[in-house]
């Protein structure tokens, strides 16, 4: 891990020592790490297809034609829907 | 061509797995040309995330992997993808309200069709394809709901609506 300095309110530390006092993180700095991963997980947007530049790396590295081809076959496999029925249920809500 | 069509090519048990594996291997050997709607790198991302859920679980970085080595997959094959870019003003009466041009296209498409708001989508995509290389054959999909109004919605996009089995017999592609 490395450090991050960070100029915050007031207000917002005294929120952070609420939050280690109740026990909800075992202190401030481990707070403000799982905030910020959390926000930065649930907001992909942020990044555009950029961040997806990182995973198509590893998807190279991890997974590779043969493996996909598997893994697609579990995925999208079974004979309960066709392929136009599984596009077809997105579009339906 | 369809979302449903790139979606068969993957899968291995799929009644139009045979006719668009042999699409694909013939778009990679430039024996055909297609076109698809930027909405079909979408929908390759949301089924592929919601079937990875549904099928292996929620592991969310196995999932990102999965979604992007499938839109790879897609990207890679040689696909022209229509965008029908710019805004334009939809207006009734006195009241002008500027949005994508897809979906002013498409409520127009809408007076004519009545389908669900991607099958709009994706046939205005087509139809604005055709306007721009009259080459375009045919709109290919597996949606039974689509081709079972072909009649009238080929007259609204200009070009046959055929399945992917009938698309490759009518081309004499072989099967894979």
């Amino acid at each position: 891990m490395e450090v991050l300095n960070v100029k915050v309110d007031s207000e917002v530390i005294q929120k952070l020592d609420r939050l280690v006092k109740r026990k909800k993180f075992k202190n401030k700095s481990e707070a403000v790490r799982i905030m910020l991963h959390d926000h930065l997980e649930e907001h992909p947007e942020l990044f555009g297809s950029a961040d997806l530049e990182p995973v198509l790396k590893q998807a190279s590295n991890t997974l590779s034609d043969r493996q996909f081809r598997e893994l697609a076959a579990k995925v999208f496999g079974g004979k309960n829907k066709t392929a136009a029925e599984m596009v077809a249920e997105g579009r339906e809500r | 061509m369809d979302t449903n069509v790139f979606i068969s090519y993957l899968k291995y048990d799929d009644p139009y797995h045979s006719d668009a594996a042999a699409i694909v291997a013939n778009l990679a050997k430039n024996e055909i040309r297609a076109e698809t709607s930027v909405l079909t790198v979408l929908e390759v991302a949301a089924v592929a995330g919601r079937l990875f859920e549904h099928n292996i679980g929620r592991n969310m970085q196995e999932k990102k992997i999965f979604i992007v080595k499938a839109l790879q997959t897609l990207l890679e094959l040689k696909i022209n993808f229509i965008h029908i870019g710019g805004d334009t003003a939809f207006a009734l009466g006195n009241i002008h309200i500027p949005m994508p041009s897809i979906f002013t296209d498409s409520i127009m498409v809408c007076m004519q069709a009545g389908l669900r708001t991607l099958d709009i989508m994706h046939l205005t995509a087509a139809r604005h394809a055709k306007q721009m290389n009259s080459d375009l054959g045919a709109f290919v999909t597996g949606d039974r709901g689509i081709i079972d109004k072909r009649h009238e919605l080929s007259k609204l996009i200009g070009i046959p609506l055929l399945s992917p089995s009938e698309y490759v017999k009518t081309l004499g592609l072989p099967r894979k």
